[in-house]
């Protein structure tokens, strides 16, 4: 038995230097911007602005934008979660039955919240009346042409979705091995946004706003139609991804994708070029069915909770001064800007009313629409149907129609257990 | 360590060498010694098998703080759920395909590699590599090998002309399962081949240059001499292959996802995907219930039967 | 084994070599070079079978941003030592299914063996909430002891068979010089048992090093994060496909396990032979 007792005190020994990592910091932070390459220096410049300003200390977590979710829920089961944890605007329904997540109009209080705040960015955040978060920054997913590209196909910015698809084409004829638009095709999450617009420029609707199911009309037929003539015209191409479809058109081989503003940081780095890239990225208008019709565009924001026992804080908690903070001018001057986004609060809205990238992009997206899946708290296992039934169309396993059917059977079997969620 | 096949030439070997065992009496000591094995089987393998088979009675979503009973309710929501089915057929697909594709390749190999030619040892060597690659490695291997636009499979078609635009090889079902299988087959082929090798290290040569002087050419020797030697090699190496492609997980994930759709949902990637996806545990643990309910059984019948050979 | 001497016997030879050569090596190859070539040269429909301008530029990359050994130092730690800890548990436990007889010994031997075909995503579902409660989440011993998942089983069933083999005329023999049972095995089994025990501290080392299911959920932070979930969330994610950066840091990740393996693949082709595996 002795070697095994050695071995086994060894065993320990190595695992007990893993285990107890001091936390010597104020506060942890769970960012997934911190984890992009492109953007670790700025947010690491925001920890030291914060800590400049109010002498604390933030321990930084970086995860990857898609192992975030995952990551909060095994932190919330095993009681590690950290005090404040960056999320994508639509995963904050699937959180809200966290009971340690805290509701920030307690904190802050509500009016106060209200007058500081644009009144879009604060929505993102709030569930039912309870603020479970704060906007970090804000804005609309729409749509994004490479200008140099479609020069080369010599084709202008299409308005409606005819003179969208002969611009596809021509750059497809035009542009040697091009994808003319790499629209999502392999992760569901992308896919949801890329067929909730077009079925929203079609007319149709996914889910109503009691929460019924609505997505079997012929408007979404025909917008899931659309989509797969897109591929077999080879105007879209299957494994596109959104990395997939910034690099792709960063290096010239395609002309349009969904995104979000932010897509200007990952164009300069995906280049090589830097902001020198800038004067090719063209926010454009959702095409329209018929001329005239209103132009469509998605919701989008970076959103920041606050995890405490009982869900109870204070301003004065560490992680609540921090709050304050990022969501002060000095930082929403500035910040969003970097992260080629909108800031979220009036003043500083007001103070970079004159960006010209950020103007030219409100002004193309318009209104945008809260995503219609994104806020109910099922709102993952939706994305997996959605997903794959349209990559099931896409793919030709199925035809349009079997797939918009069987969306409507297992879309309204999954909200049979949904709570309502905004 | 040289010649390890007689190592235990000195010693007589009593024909009770392989059955008998030690006199009884001693078991106290042979208890002892199972003792902690045990123990690390009961607590990490046994146990978590079945809390996870209690699990499968409740409803345990992402809503939920804590499961609720549910009665049978999993199992016939999953019973009426076609993509269950699909999964168990995906499995059958991927394991037969890549353990066939192994024993034949990695038999093959080891035949190749057990003939004495210049630089045998250096390939010998060279081809161990892809089981030591981490999984994740080889899945980025094939992965671009695979990509659909600057992958090396489209170049070296469309050089042959066989086909005029690339291939989204990962988009169909048919060309990710060839994806994953390939990907398994090759990172198995190594170990297999060990396994063969020394297989054949008991292949008796006399009896073969027997054969040969009666007129036996290459395929009978092959067919009447080695294959029967290898035989309990081979039962072994079904069942590690078996349990292996069974548990694959890794180079799937990486690979596809289990996409696309489900094309290569194979159960290990649907039990996860259910659990820690979809936060669906009680679902999740259903499913494995029903993966083992129909694995045991026979797979306790074959593995009986191989110790019973053994012994 | 084979006669080659006739032509069509050499043919035949040759392209089975050459056929199941280029599958297993070509990937390898295609490894190596890919990561030599710039983005430039690495985004072309029609690839260059040998870098045009080779460069080292994902070297430098993979090696700046830094993570790299800590990852592989992670996974090294706990494929090492929960391979040890595996190696340790079978030899007793094969040794005691070997060469004791008890009452139950087969019937718990054929269960621990048929619990390998238990899922692991099933296990895990369980073993998460127990180190959890254990507070041993996110940490490495946690990981080490959920390791003993993949290969206990199948780890004492190679050493039981490989042990069944060694005649108990050796045993009995010191017995009569009045040893201990112990003694006996530490002095005289195990020291000529070390290539069966190096094939199962392999064998358990491969899963384990293979690893991304478990990992990627009993590992939260970063900094303990093991190879496989650390090259898969760095290179291909939602806001990056990096292909040269994965190849380099691919080839980079293998090299220390690629050479120690060089090493020791004597010793585990011996295990093998000698009937760890029968």
């Amino acid at each position: 038995m002795n070697r095994l007792t050695k071995a086994l005190g060894a065993v320990a020994l190595i695992g007990s230097m893993g285990a107890g990592t001091a936390q010597a910091d104020d506060l942890s932070f769970m960012s997934f911007t911190y984890a992009e390459e492109a953007n670790t220096a700025t947010v690491q410049g925001l920890l030291d602005g914060f800590k400049a300003a109010d002498g604390l200390t933030v321990e930084p977590l970086g995860f990857a934008w898609g192992d975030m979710q995952k990551n909060i829920f095994l932190r919330a089961r095993s009681n590690t979660l950290p005090n404040v944890a960056q999320l994508s605007e639509r995963w904050l329904p699937t959180f809200a039955s966290l009971d340690q997540l805290v509701d920030l109009n307690t904190v802050y209080g509500q009016e106060n919240l209200e007058a500081t705040f644009a009144a879009d960015a604060l929505a993102m955040g709030n569930i039912n009346g309870k603020q479970f978060a704060l906007p970090l920054i804000s804005g609309s997913i729409g749509m994004v042409a490479n200008k140099a590209v479609l020069d080369q196909a010599g084709v202008e910015a299409p308005t409606t979705v005819a003179e969208f698809k002969d611009a596809l084409i021509a750059v497809r004829d035009n542009v040697p091995n091009s994808v003319p638009y790499t629209m999502a095709t392999k992760n569901n999450g992308s896919i949801l946004i890329d067929f909730m617009i077009w079925n929203w420029v079609h007319g149709g609707s996914i889910i109503d706003a009691e929460g019924k199911v609505v997505v079997d009309s012929p408007e979404s037929r025909s917008a899931l139609q659309f989509m797969v003539d897109l591929l077999n015209e080879r105007l879209a191409a299957p494994e596109i991804d959104r990395p997939d479809s910034r690099r792709l058109l960063a290096q010239g081989a395609s002309a349009f994708y969904f995104d979000a503003p932010q897509t200007r940081t990952f164009l300069r780095d995906f280049s090589g070029q830097g902001e020198a890239f800038d004067v090719n990225v063209l926010p454009l208008k959702t095409p329209v069915l018929n001329e005239g019709d209103a132009s469509t565009s998605v919701q989008w924001g970076h959103l920041l909770v606050q995890f405490a026992p009982g869900a109870t804080a204070t301003a004065e908690d560490p992680a609540d001064k921090f709050l304050s903070y990022l969501t002060s001018d000095a930082v929403q001057t500035e910040f969003p800007l970097k992260m080629s986004a909108l800031p979220v609060t009036n003043s500083a809205r007001a103070a970079v009313a004159d960006d010209a990238y950020l103007t030219a992009w409100a002004e193309a997206t318009g209104a945008s629409r809260a995503n219609e899946v994104g806020i109910w708290s099922n709102a993952a296992d939706m994305t997996t149907i959605i997903g794959e039934e349209v990559q099931g169309a896409l793919l030709g396993q199925k035809s349009v129609d079997d797939a918009i059917t069987a969306m409507q059977t297992r879309l309204t079997e999954s909200m049979a257990n949904a709570t309502p969620a905004s | 360590m040289a010649a390890t096949d007689n190592q235990f030439a000195d010693y007589p070997i009593s024909p009770a060498a392989n059955r008998g065992g030690l006199k009884a009496g001693q078991s106290r000591v042979g208890l002892l010694m199972l003792l902690p094995a045990a123990l690390a089987f009961a607590a990490i393998i046994l146990y978590p098998f079945l809390q996870a088979l209690g699990l499968s009675l409740f409803q345990y979503t992402v809503e939920m703080m804590s499961p609720r009973w549910n009665g049978l309710g999993n199992f016939s929501k999953l019973l009426s759920d076609p993509a269950v089915w699909g999964s168990f057929a995906t499995t059958a697909i991927y394991v037969t395909l890549t353990t066939t594709g192994t024993l034949v390749l990695g038999l093959g190999w080891a035949l190749l590699m057990n003939q004495s030619f210049r630089g045998r040892a250096v390939l010998r060597s060279l081809s161990l590599l892809p089981w030591v690659l981490p999984s994740t490695v080889s899945a980025f291997i094939w992965g671009w090998i695979f990509n659909s636009r600057y992958g090396v499979l489209n170049a070296l078609l469309m050089q042959m002309g066989l086909i005029d635009y690339p291939q989204a090889w990962l988009s169909t079902p048919q060309g990710a399962m060839l994806a994953v299988v390939l990907t398994k087959i090759w990172l198995s082929i190594p170990l297999f081949m060990a396994f063969f090798l020394a297989g054949l290290q008991n292949v008796d040569r006399e009896q073969i240059d027997a054969a040969r002087v009666d007129g036996a050419g290459n395929w009978a020797v092959l067919r009447d001499h080695i294959l029967p030697h290898l035989r309990p090699v081979l039962i072994i190496v079904v069942v590690l292959g078996v349990i292996g492609n069974l548990q694959q997980f890794d180079t799937i994930y990486a690979l596809t996802g289990g996409g696309p759709v489900r094309a290569t949902a194979v159960l290990s990637v649907e039990v996860y995907r259910r659990a820690f996806e979809q936060w669906d545990i009680g679902i999740a643990s259903a499913i494995g219930v029903l993966w083992v309910a129909t694995l045991l059984p026979p797979a306790f019948l074959y593995l009986r039967m191989l110790i019973k050979g053994n012994n | 084994m084979f006669d080659l001497s006739s032509t069509s016997a050499k043919v035949v030879f040759g392209l089975a070599l050459a056929f199941i050569g280029f599958f297993l090596f070509f990937p390898l190859y295609w490894l190596v070079i890919s990561s030599l070539k710039g983005n430039a040269e690495l985004y072309q429909i029609i690839p260059t079978p040998v870098p045009v301008m080779p460069t080292l530029e994902h070297f430098v990359a993979a090696i700046t941003r830094g993570k790299l050994p800590m990852y592989l130092l992670n996974s090294l730690i706990t494929s090492g030592a929960s391979a040890v800890l595996v190696s340790v548990l079978a030899i007793y436990a094969g040794y005691s299914f070997a060469k004791y007889r008890y009452f139950g010994r087969q019937p718990v031997m054929l269960f621990m063996l048929s619990a390998q075909m238990f899922p692991f995503g099933l296990l895990l579902i369980s073993i998460y909430p127990m180190m959890s409660s254990l507070n041993l989440l996110d940490t490495q011993l946690g990981l080490i002891l959920s390791y003993l998942v993949f290969a206990l089983p199948v780890s004492t069933y190679m050493l039981y068979s490989y042990f069944a083999q060694v005649p108990d005329e050796l045993i009995d023999a010191a017995r009569a010089d009045g040893a201990s049972d112990l003694r006996i095995f530490h002095t005289i089994v195990i020291p000529i048992s070390i290539p069966p025990v190096v094939t199962v501290f392999l064998y358990s080392f491969m899963w384990s090093w293979n690893d991304l299911l478990y990992s990627m959920t009993l590992i939260v932070s970063d900094d303990k994060r093991t190879i496989g979930p650390g090259l898969l969330l760095t290179y291909l994610n939602e806001v990056n496909s990096d292909w040269g950066g994965a190849m380099a840091a691919s080839l980079m990740a293998s090299a220390p396990i690629v050479i120690a393996f060089m090493f020791l693949q004597r010793y585990f082709i011996q295990g093998v032979t000698a009937g760890a595996v029968k």
